[in-house]
């Protein structure tokens, strides 16, 4: 063997040495590389699951809210429907007591009696039971009759203002005659004076009266087939004469006017809404075939065969239960909510298939895949990257052999712990987490790859609101009570268009959030319009809902007045009313007055509501005088309102408006303000037409805000007398 | 408090009343923490009375919190009162008959 000097000794020491170190060293890279690699496979594995269930969760929640909300809203519609029937009944009955009890304030009025006459549709009549006909009625009985049928008016303006809802209204008294209006044609025979029911009809035998004479509340029957074979229910109650008990006010509801309801409310074409009876009869739906849709009614949903999980819904919904499920049937599973209708017993609720729920979660989830996928290959590019590098760097160094120091190995470590600690962040869910590598070398780019997913998944995360809200037909629903908002408020210009007495226009610009502003307007009779403005003192789905109870009441109990022109008895009835359906301790600010187109006699009511502004001629506008001022509807029962008067000429202006056009902010919520609108309209020429002065309006307002976001509702109307 | 440069608070005692002053805006942001701790003054007291004359505006929100309290107080069978009203706050609560609903008083000396 050949001796080696003390150099070569020394060098073969420090190579030996060297390529241990370096062995030893590069093994301990390549396992750290290696950990790292397989660190990251095994947790973007675990963080796609987590992200999974978190969207999943999101949107389910997101989903279930939405669902409740929409079922909870349009129960709340129909309930509310239903207790207008109720009301107007009640006023009905009110009436009808009054009119037995002070006969000396009517006059007699003779109807046609279907028994003895071929009446049609289009009027009401009376009719007499059998043994009415057999006995005849005496004087005082036809006395009575003579001054009962002076409610033929309510009857009848009831039964035509609601076409599709009430296929009849009747008046059926305890000694056997009936004053009743029917919503058929003109041209056909009302159901009494037909064969089948002329001399053989008693309203004294029929359930809505047997159920009515036991309740001095409206109450509500089953669903029944009517004579025409269509489902039908009762609404019917009791009124009375000096001697207590005298006869039933009741009215027949086609079930069509509750399918008008469902199709009016729903807005997508892939959800399912139904109303389950209080028997788990399907009544009304929106399908057409199918478990869900009606049968008949003596179908028993909570008997459905092969859907156990439906049954056990369907004996939720019939027990009066608001929930949210999740169940199977044919197979597919689905979304269900549902909510009570009290007034009935009845169940409303809507369902859609999971998968078109899941579908915008679905996507976004495999976008989510998508960058982890590239972001693995990205990796792995890097990691063969790197040990390219580090194979050189080895060899390099192998030459060089005192270059190695620690500071080396902790420089390549280093960036690999970093991320490794990354990586781990982020799978604990923190998307926050960005790593800060700056070697200027693969791991630089590794790192920053890392980042830009870190901060996609993040962004992902916080945009699913926004892209569940936008995907698909969601979108529209989500909207549901902006639109029927909007869809309760006439909004056909011009309204009248053969009615050249008068002018007039109106609009309502939501704010964000669903808020309770409406107008109105509507003849009550040949003469007579009606204008009303208000705002629901809140928001959301309670103040949308509220809104609509307010604008029936009160239009159903002006057209009452058609005749008395009360207007303080309607809005103290509608006030009365109002209290108590109000669980929420809402109120209502109303401006309503009454037009007289022949006389340009102008009554209203402020009740607790912006005053409105009038133009007489070629002056000013100025705010309305509000000497007798009234209180807000819906807070408290029996308090009475002021009615005032004025007098319009041919070309004078009313002005109605919310609150939310004098507090229209701009950015540095400073107001529109009384003056700010009122100097507005003095800009305006006397002879300007409703709409271009509204339009105007409108553009007064944008130029005072200016970028500002709307804060609340902005609702005006403008009624031009043109005599 | 988030609110808190919006509406702020002062306590005082009158006579029995617990004057509670209100200074600031009474609307949709401010009123629901109003209407809380309104709710908890009047289960701690018998006699609670809103001295208004520090606020400058309030909304049919703020109205709503009023109406509120006025409701509870009469079902709890306790006293409720506003007190001295100024400026567009007063013009409202006149708008709004408020009158109707709870006792409305032009100053603080007439809380007896």
């Amino acid at each position: 063997m050949r001796k080696l000097n003390i150099r070569q000794k020394l060098r073969l020491l420090v190579l030996a040495g060297g390529l241990l170190g370096f062995t030893f060293f590069g093994i301990l890279s390549l396992s750290h590389v290696w950990d790292l690699w397989k660190a990251i496979d095994e947790r973007s594995v675990i963080l796609g699951e987590r992200f999974g269930i978190r969207v999943g969760y999101f949107v389910n929640k997101e989903e279930k809210d939405r669902l409740m909300e929409m079922s909870r809203l349009r129960a709340g519609l129909m309930a509310y429907d239903l207790k207008s029937i109720q009301s107007e009944l009640s006023y009905m009955a009110r009436k009808l007591s009054e009119i037995l009890q002070s006969p000396q304030n009517y006059k007699p009025r003779v109807l046609p009696n279907a028994v003895y006459e071929n009446v049609h549709g289009g009027m009401p009549y009376v009719h007499f039971a059998p043994e009415l006909v057999a006995h005849g009625a005496d004087d005082n009985l036809l006395a009575e009759i003579h001054l009962v049928s002076n409610i033929a008016d309510g009857v009848a303006s009831f039964v035509y203002r609601h076409i599709n809802y009430y296929p009849c209204v009747f008046v059926g008294s305890r000694k056997g005659y009936i004053i009743r209006a029917d919503a058929i044609a003109d041209d056909k025979l009302v159901p009494l004076a037909r064969s089948a029911w002329r001399f053989s009809y008693d309203p004294r035998n029929r359930d809505w009266y047997i159920a009515g004479k036991e309740s001095k509340e409206p109450v509500f029957t089953d669903v029944y087939y009517s004579t025409s074979g269509t489902p039908c229910f009762s609404c019917a109650v009791s009124y009375e004469d000096a001697e207590g008990f005298a006869g039933v006010v009741g009215c027949d509801i086609n079930m069509q006017g509750v399918n008008e309801l469902l199709k009016r409310t729903s807005f997508s074409d892939k959800s399912v809404s139904l109303v389950l009876g209080a028997k788990g009869e399907v009544l009304a739906s929106n399908q057409t075939e199918g478990l869900l849709s009606f049968v008949d009614i003596y179908s028993d949903l909570r008997k459905a065969k092969g859907e156990p999980e439906l049954a056990a819904i369907a004996e939720r919904m019939v027990k009066g239960e608001e929930g949210f499920s999740i169940f199977k049937m044919d197979g597919k599973e689905y979304c269900i909510a549902f909510s009570p209708i009290e007034e009935t017993g009845w169940s409303f609720a809507t369902l859609i298939a999971r998968d078109d729920l899941m579908r915008p979660a679905v996507k976004a989830l495999q976008k989510s895949t998508e960058q982890m996928e590239k972001f693995r290959r990205s990796l792995a590019m890097n990691l063969l990257g790197f040990l390219v590098c580090s194979a050189v760097f080895v060899g390099l160094l192998l030459r060089i052999p005192y270059v190695v120091s620690g500071k080396v190995a902790k420089d390549f470590s280093e960036p690999i712990t970093k991320l490794e600690e990354g990586v781990q962040e982020i799978s604990k869910g923190n998307l926050e987490e960005s790593i800060d590598i700056r070697t200027g070398d693969e791991f630089e780019h590794l790192a920053a790859c890392f980042n830009v997913m870190a901060h996609d998944l993040k962004v992902y995360m916080e945009n699913l609101a926004i892209v569940t809200a936008e995907k698909e037909q969601t979108a529209a629903e989500l909207n549901v009570a902006t639109n029927i908002q909007h869809d309760m408020l006439p909004n056909i210009f011009p309204p009248f268009p053969n009615r050249h007495e008068i002018d007039l226009y109106a609009v309502m610009h939501p704010a964000k959030e669903v808020g309770g502003d409406f107008y109105d307007f509507y003849f009550i009779n040949e003469n007579r319009v009606v204008i009303t403005i208000a705002d629901v003192s809140d928001k959301g789905v309670p103040a949308a809902l509220f809104m609509v109870i307010s604008k029936t009441l009160l239009k159903n109990f002006l057209m009452m007045e058609k005749e008395d022109n009360d207007l303080t008895r309607a809005v103290e009835s509608a006030n009365d009313q109002l209290c108590q359906s109000n669980k929420e301790d809402m109120f209502v600010t109303v401006f309503t007055g009454v037009l007289d187109v022949k006389t340009g006699e102008f009554s209203y009511i402020n009740a607790g509501h912006n005053p409105p502004l009038v133009r007489h001629g070629q002056e000013g506008f100025s705010y309305l005088p509000s000497v007798k001022k009234s209180p807000m509807l819906g807070v408290m029962p029996g308090i009475s309102f002021a009615k005032q008067t004025i007098k319009l000429s041919p070309g004078d202006a009313i002005f109605l408006y919310t609150d939310g056009v004098t507090e229209a902010m701009d950015a540095e919520k400073n107001m529109f303000t009384e003056k700010g609108l009122k100097d507005a309209l003095n800009k305006q020429p006397p002879e300007i037409k409703a709409e271009e002065l509204i339009a105007n309006m409108e553009n007064a307002i944008r130029r005072h805000v200016k970028n500002a976001e709307q804060s609340d509702d902005i609702t005006m109307l403008t009624l031009k007398f043109l005599g | 408090m988030a609110n808190e440069q919006l509406l702020q608070y002062e306590m005082k005692k009158k006579n029995d009343w617990t004057v509670w002053i209100l200074k600031g805006r009474l609307d949709r942001t401010t009123g629901p923490a109003a209407g809380d701790d309104g709710t908890k003054l009047l289960d701690e007291n018998s006699s609670v009375a809103v001295n208004l004359a520090e606020l400058s505006y309030i909304s049919s929100a703020g109205l709503r919190v009023i109406l509120r309290l006025a409701k509870k107080a009469k079902a709890d069978g306790k006293k409720f009162a506003l007190c001295a009203p100024v400026g567009m706050v007063k013009e409202v609560l006149e708008e709004a008959s408020m009158n109707v609903f709870v006792d409305i008083f032009d100053s603080e000396e007439e809380l007896t």
